[in-house]
């Protein structure tokens, strides 16, 4: 529609002054002639040409009728209507603002979760041609998908599968890095990356060169890295020159080669990537998580040569009509070399290999480990703030019908002196489109403002940059148009019927005051109740998500979350080997143990509630018989002497690790590994393991390890001695205040290996409060909704009940004036009020028991037709309502009947 | 309500019948806007007569409605003027329209005739 506007606006200004010239000079040949014939005729000179003009009339008023039909006058009265518009709002400020300003919070939290849905669902990465990309993943009926080994890359590589590029890559890690020149180190993040990387994503680098398959060739001899462009300017200052500059990642010296693309944030959607380096250089900076290894593996060696380190995933670029014959030739070659390589294997061991198949996924918007949590709770809040809009929107249709109600008088002197109604209306709407123009602009602002802190919420990184920006592209955009200018339009249509479907000579002829049909105020009045319904299922859904929240934050956990301070620490990146660990880790509790304040200190591979799985498959246990086809898994976990009394987790019968333990001679595990694999037996002495190789010695209470959410899975705890693992977590158990101690627990850790990268030292309470950031965001976000919801519909029945107390001045004058009680008239308009708010309920109540069973997977500890939360949300409602109602209802009892009868 | 049909119903007589009498004017060949306007009042016996603030809106439209074509040429008189002359979408208009106003007058025709 506009655009055929301006379109015709164009074509118009072109052609108007040939259009024009044109339309002059046929008048001009008119009365040219028509002064001839009247010469002809006999007519004197002097007066022909004057009686030529006169018979040609209003020469001015012709080409302006005429130039109206060539079309371009409506560009200049659409012009002239904004302006017009623009002139009206401003005489009415307080009306253009309320209504701008509901809009504008409707719009902008509409467009705000939209952006953060945008960002983590939608957004394609941002390479040429993203549908073509796909990552290689396996499929199996007992095990948990597993990465590949860099051999197998290689094979799969070579097998010529028909795609345009296949390439490995790892995940983005985190590494102590520190520039040539200074010695100040950072974290900075790194994926190694196949040589076909870049070809593969279809980049071309902003300065120097990318990674090329020469780069990944000889294990550990390709000591070249490109960095991202934010990295570039961020620990380089975007300086020209840096290729061939140098930065040390944990330890290992890399030559930079070149800088990827700008936007180019690498594959991970929460993880931004600031160095690429190749795959042969993973001993080198330690690289060491989310691999699988079994049997004959060594992860201590470098892991490109093994062939059971699985620890990459493949990307496969391929036009998607291609793309199952491709997955058919990788499949193939894959099997045929899993066959070969496991040849020397047992029969059981090999069906762990063989029975897998691959698959083709979509890569097109990149890897998340964001996505699968976020989309229920995004799609929840988007429902939400959809409702909040629609309130919104119902308010600012109040606010123009009454306007549009106090202008009757004008619009009827308009009708009446000749103006068309559609004229009309197009003026009308084009005050409404101003208003709601208005409001996306600001709404868009307060989008992108809101929208990165949401991210920065619910990633709890509250001072930092967020890990990716929403921003403003050209999805928001359109997302944004579209709901504001269509139900800005459909919200200002209705009342624009109204205002000029009236009677001219009634409208006229009575003042504007009483001049009331009644049609309007039954509108706002439902207009009203449906504000009121609208917000009690907000309201609502912020109080259930309120309760889960307080429920999460209350569960008991299974550990001492007040009292426990945990360290982050990486000796693998560090540098330690094998077999420094065990000193390292006597020296570190030792060290920590003597810090005053400090009850006892112990090391542990995983810790708590950071979703670190370490999970085992095809376990035996003595005396179990697994059904058929099942996989009997198992998470566990190394710790070291006290680390149960340490955490706080409370051994139920048998003993401890003593420090004599070590191996896998011994195991403790929890109740849930009791309760599903020991029904009724008394596990200990029982034996557990791949072999039967653990003697159970211990049974500990369950706890929340992975998230407050999920309940205990069954566990095993061997001792950290004697394993040859690296552990990430210090627990220290505080006899006071745990942030009391953080910093000499650091300095002391310091003290004895200052080397040892520490990441973070965290009260464990804070650790659980950041480990439910996103139902932090989702309930401040709803409720936040919920008032909202509440002071825009609670600022509609205010309109309405106002008006209604206007309206009957003179009524209740009349009434007072008979002897009615001030009392008497406040109970009168204020049960009006509770009329309108009891049928909002009515409506309310039933739609929130059926709509709050959508958000049940989303709730926690509380049934979402939770009759408290319902019952309460009931209250709040009344109770703000009838403080909107009781003002106006107020002013009514006030009213002074002589001066209501006067003023008619 | 009622007042203002009937000025709609008006306009738009007149309207559609400017428009039929500049079209029925234009078949003999092509004739600038003074020409149409003195025919029209000629061939009513001076009965008619066309407002220049009507006529040439009129032109206008039916030239956008692709019913006419227009040209500047010299008259017999040496004037540089504007000649209109109908399109082939314009001579089927002229039917249809010739067609629409022989059978209103017949129609009108049939239910006065009682009463004269």
């Amino acid at each position: 529609m506009l655009y055929h506007r301006l379109k015709s606006l164009a074509y118009r200004t072109l052609r108007r002054p040939q259009a024009g010239r044109d339309l002059d000079e046929e008048i001009r040949a008119h009365l040219a002639i028509d002064t001839e014939e009247r010469l002809d005729r006999g007519e004197p000179p002097a007066i022909a040409a004057q009686n030529a003009r006169r018979a040609l009339g209003n020469e001015l008023l012709i080409k302006e009728v005429t130039r109206e039909m060539w079309g371009w006058m409506a560009m200049e009265r659409i012009w002239r209507d904004l302006f017009y518009a623009f002139r009206q709002l401003k005489r009415a400020p307080g009306f253009a603002a309320v209504a701008i300003l509901s809009l504008t919070l409707g719009i902008g939290a509409n467009t705000a979760i939209f952006s953060v849905l945008n960002a983590t669902l939608l957004r394609l990465l941002p390479v040429p041609e993203p549908e073509d990309l796909f990552v290689l993943r396996q499929q199996a009926h007992t095990i948990i998908p597993q990465r590949f080994s860099y051999p197998m890359f290689l094979r799969l590589r070579d097998a010529k599968p028909g795609a345009s590029g296949v390439a490995a890559m790892s995940r983005v890690a985190r590494a102590q890095a520190s520039l040539e020149a200074a010695g100040q180190s950072e974290i900075a993040t790194f994926q190694l990356v196949s040589g076909e990387f870049f070809g593969v994503l279809g980049l071309s680098p902003a300065l120097g060169r990318l990674l090329a398959p020469g780069d990944n060739e000889d294990i550990g001899g390709h000591p070249v890295a490109v960095i991202s462009h934010g990295y570039w300017h961020r620990a380089f200052a975007g300086s020209m020159d840096v290729a061939g500059r140098k930065v040390r990642l944990n330890g290992t010296l890399f030559t930079i080669v070149g800088v990827a693309p700008e936007g180019f944030r690498g594959l991970w959607l929460e993880s931004p990537t600031d160095v690429w380096i190749p795959i042969v250089m993973q001993n080198n900076v330690h690289y060491s998580q989310n691999f699988s290894s079994h049997q004959d593996a060594d992860p201590e060696k470098p892991w490109p040569p093994q062939e059971f380190v699985e620890w990459l995933d493949v990307l496969v670029r391929v036009k998607p009509a291609s793309a199952f014959a491709v997955r058919n030739v990788l499949n193939t070659a894959f099997l045929r070399s899993q066959d070969n390589i496991t040849g020397h294997l047992a029969a059981g061991a090999r069906r762990y290999f063989l029975e897998r198949s691959l698959i083709l996924d979509p890569f097109r918007r990149g890897a998340s480990n964001l996505r699968q949590r976020w989309t229920s709770p995004l799609f929840a809040m988007m429902a939400m703030v959809g409702l909040v809009l629609l309130i919104a929107c119902a308010n600012a249709a109040n606010l123009l019908l009454a306007r549009s109600e106090g202008r009757r008088r004008e619009i009827a002197v308009r009708l009446s002196i000749g103006a068309s109604r559609g004229r009309l209306i197009q003026q009308l709407l084009t005050e409404s489109f101003l208003l709601v123009a208005a409001a996306t602009v600001l709404g868009l602002l307060l989008a992108r403002w809101a929208s990165d802190a949401l991210v920065r919420m619910a990633v709890g990184s509250i001072t930092g940059p967020p890990p990716f920006t929403t921003g403003v592209d050209e999805h928001v955009l359109m997302f944004a148009i579209a709901i504001s200018i269509i139900p800005g339009f459909l919200f200002s249509l209705a009342p624009a019927l109204r205002a000029t479907r009236l009677e001219i000579g009634t409208a006229m002829k009575t003042a504007s005051r009483s001049a009331f049909t009644g049609s309007r105020f039954s509108a706002a009045k439902l207009l009203v109740a449906a504000q009121v319904a609208l917000s009690l299922l907000v309201v609502c859904g912020a109080g259930l998500f309120a309760r889960s929240l307080r429920n999460l934050a209350q569960q008991d956990l299974g550990f001492d979350r007040e009292h426990v301070l945990t360290v982050w620490m990486d000796p693998r990146s560090a540098g330690y080997n094998a077999g420094q660990l065990p000193g390292l880790y006597q020296r570190l509790v030792e060290r920590v143990q003597i810090v005053p304040g400090v009850h006892s200190a112990a090391v542990s591979v995983c810790g708590l509630v950071v979703e670190c799985r370490s999970i085992t498959g095809d376990v035996k246990i003595s005396g179990y018989q697994p059904a058929p086809g099942e996989d009997v898994r198992i998470q566990y976990n190394y710790a070291g002497p006290r680390y149960f009394s340490t955490v706080g987790m409370h051994l139920l019968s048998g003993r401890d690790f003593t420090s004599r333990d070590s191996g896998t001679r011994f195991v403790i595990v929890n109740q849930a590994t009791v309760r599903r694999y020991f029904a009724n037996r008394n596990p200990l002495g029982q034996r557990f393991g791949e072999n039967l190789e653990s003697e159970i010695i211990g049974v500990v209470q369950d706890a929340r390890v992975n998230r407050v959410r999920e309940p205990a899975v069954p566990m095993a705890y061997w001792p950290l001695e004697g394993n040859l693992v690296y552990a990430g977590s210090l627990e220290v158990h505080a006899a006071g205040n745990p942030s009391a101690i953080a910093m000499d627990v650091r300095k002391a850790l310091h003290n004895v290996a200052p080397d040892l990268p520490i990441e973070r030292i965290t009260p464990l309470e804070l650790q659980v409060d950041q480990s439910l950031n996103l139902e932090r965001m989702g309930t401040f976000v709803t409720s936040a909704f919920g008032v909202l919801a509440l002071g825009l519909a609670c600022f509609g029945l205010y309109g309405v009940m106002s008006y209604a107390v206007s309206r009957r001045t003179s009524e209740i004058g009349v009434r007072m004036a008979l002897g009615a009680q001030p009392a008497n008239v406040l109970w009168a308009i204020l049960k009006e009020a509770l009329a309108l708010v009891a049928l909002g309920l009515g409506i309310g109540v039933p739609a929130a028991i059926l709509a709050s069973h959508s958000i049940a997977a989303l709730l926690y500890g509380i049934q979402p037709n939770d009759p408290v939360t319902l019952l309460s949300t009931v209250g709040i409602l009344t109770s703000v309502a009838v403080s909107a109602g009781v003002w106006p209802a107020w002013r009514a009892s006030r009213v002074n009947p002589v001066a209501a009868l006067r003023h008619e | 309500m009622a007042a203002k049909q009937a000025y709609k119903n008006r306009i738009e007589l007149l309207q559609g019948t400017l428009d039929m009498l500049i079209l029925t004017t234009l078949q003999w060949g092509p004739r600038h806007g003074h020409a149409i306007g003195q025919q029209i009042r000629a061939g009513s016996g001076e009965l008619l007569q066309v407002e220049t603030g009507s006529l040439y809106p009129a032109l206008h439209r039916l030239e956008r409605q692709g019913w006419l074509a227009s040209e500047w040429k010299l008259s017999e008189k040496n004037q540089r003027a504007k000649y209109y002359r109908l399109t082939t979408a314009g001579k089927k208009q002229l039917l249809a329209e010739e067609s629409k106003w022989k059978l209103l007058v017949r129609a009108i025709g049939g239910v006065l005739k009682p009463a004269l």
